[in-house]
């Protein structure tokens, strides 16, 4: 398990994951950390054309987390269908020339 | 403010070609000043626009090197970059300068040289458009394409069939366009058949990777005709931004820079969807092409699947959509797109499409950057 923290505007609520400078719903420039740790599965896709340093096939995602955060990631565990619970976990996500990239991914809930 | 005539195209055989970006959009270039009647005239601004030549063949300073190709000095010149948006950007700058009254001639090239390196390198080349973020999770724009086409199928409850139908329209157009990379007619099975690429789309729902350059001369619509006697008017144009996350967006089969894009090029045009007699959208995927058809209001959303399978966007139908093959089966040589879809509905308005002519008095063009980032929108009449 991994919690992700996503930015919650201290001004209009409003949250993002990632940070933006401005906040993208008022222009408000202050944020609180909100702890993202279970979603829900909006959509997803199986890639067989992958950049370097990814391997192939890969599960790719987007979810909606807890206060509406949505977040691109891997799904590194279980069968992703629309709809689906997912928690975060970390998991190492693409090799780059400047070393091995870590991150979160998504766990799909059985 | 002045209104903007384009007097002359040049467009290059899309495909594998062996030459560097500069010398192929010279080729472009120098048949869009022939094509105008400029050739010996005062050129006194130059455009390109290009993504990645840098990247693709280690070049910069391209629109100096074009200046010199052709020599233009001392037009003053420049690279404009907006990723797949290229083209489109540099024909909003190009028109601005006319409009402003600053320039009177004025060349917009685009052009792309992709085939110098291969196809893992040309996609991660694209990808560096992406946030950090998402490029760290290994996205790309092909991945961007799966999530949005699998999200439009179950929320509309669209067939994966009608997508393979506009991978079949846009090559059977492409039959008739010389100038296109594929000139072959394709089936939905073959479609379905090809390899999985980023599910639920296909080898066939994406744009091959091309090397292309195309060009237009822009003048100002009064005197236009001293040049040439057909000239066609932009009579709008819009440019806008959407979220550069694209996770961020509230409806992922919405593209609203598309949306905020098309209405201003609607309201200087004062034109409406319903005016649009031909459209060359931004196709890099087939989902694309329907999401861009009901952005732009010619259809209503989540119903745009249906125009192609009762062929109203084919060549015969109401609103023919990608009439020179599109991304699809034109090709995508990134930089080019904006200019050669502009191209395309020039062409068809001066009726100079032999087989796949349309009737047509008002046009539209929609270049897309990024994966929504931002787009650019023209409206193009017959004067």
């Amino acid at each position: 398990m991994m919690e992700v923290k996503g930015f919650k505007c201290t001004s209009c609520g409003f949250a993002t994951f990632p940070k933006h400078t401005r906040c993208p719903r008022c222009k408000g420039k202050d944020f609180s950390e909100l702890g993202l740790n279970e979603g829900r599965l909006m959509t997803y896709t199986v890639l067989n054309a992958t950049p370097p340093g990814v391997p192939k096939p890969l599960q790719l995602a987007i979810a909606e987390f807890e206060g509406g955060v949505r977040l691109i990631g891997q799904v590194s565990s279980g069968r992703p269908e629309i709809g689906s619970r997912v928690r975060l976990v970390e998991s190492k996500l693409r090799e780059t020339p400047r070393g091995i990239c870590t991150g979160f991914s998504f766990s799909v809930v059985a | 403010m002045r209104r903007v005539a384009v007097i002359g195209c040049g467009i290059t055989k899309f495909g594998r070609d062996p030459r560097s970006v500069v010398d192929i959009l010279a080729e472009a270039s120098l048949a869009a000043l022939e094509d105008s009647n400029t050739s010996n005239q005062e050129i006194d601004l130059v455009y390109v626009g290009n993504m990645a030549s840098g990247e693709f063949e280690g070049r910069s300073g391209i629109g100096n090197a074009l200046v010199s190709e052709l020599a233009l000095e001392p037009a003053f010149a420049s690279k404009i970059e907006n990723t797949s948006g290229s083209g489109g950007a540099a024909i909003h700058a190009g028109w601005m300068a006319v409009a402003s009254g600053q320039c009177d001639l004025v060349l917009v090239a685009g052009g792309e040289k992709m085939t110098s390196v291969n196809t893992e390198a040309t996609t991660d080349i694209i990808a560096s458009l992406t946030h950090p973020e998402e490029y760290k999770q290994g996205a790309t724009l092909l991945s961007f394409a799966g999530l949005q086409a699998r999200y439009y199928l179950h929320k509309y409850g669209a067939p994966r069939e009608s997508l393979a139908k506009v991978a079949v329209k846009n090559h059977y157009h492409a039959t008739m366009n010389p100038k296109a990379h594929f000139q072959k007619i394709i089936s939905v099975d073959d479609v379905l058949r090809s390899p999985i690429v980023a599910d639920p789309l296909r080898l066939y729902d994406f744009c091959p990777i091309s090397d292309g350059a195309a060009a237009v001369i822009l003048c100002p619509e009064e005197g236009a005709r001293k040049y040439v006697e057909d000239p066609v008017v932009m009579t709008g144009i819009g440019g806008a931004t959407d979220t550069h996350v694209v996770h961020e967006r509230e409806d992922p089969t919405l593209m609203k820079a598309v949306k905020t894009a098309a209405q201003h090029a609607y309201e200087m045009s004062h034109r409406g969807p319903k005016d649009i007699d031909v459209a060359e959208l931004h196709d890099m995927s087939t989902v694309l092409e329907i999401v861009q058809s009901e952005d732009l209001g010619f259809f209503e959303k989540g119903s745009g699947w249906k125009a192609v399978e009762e062929d109203t966007t084919t060549i015969g139908g109401n609103l023919p959509i990608n009439t020179s093959g599109g991304l699809k089966a034109k090709g995508h040589p990134i930089g080019a797109t904006g200019v050669a879809q502009v191209i395309e509905v020039v062409n068809q308005l001066r009726g100079r499409c032999d087989k796949r002519q349309v009737d047509a008095s008002v046009g539209l063009t929609c270049n897309v950057a990024g994966f929504g980032n931002n787009a650019v929108i023209t409206v193009l009449e017959r004067p």
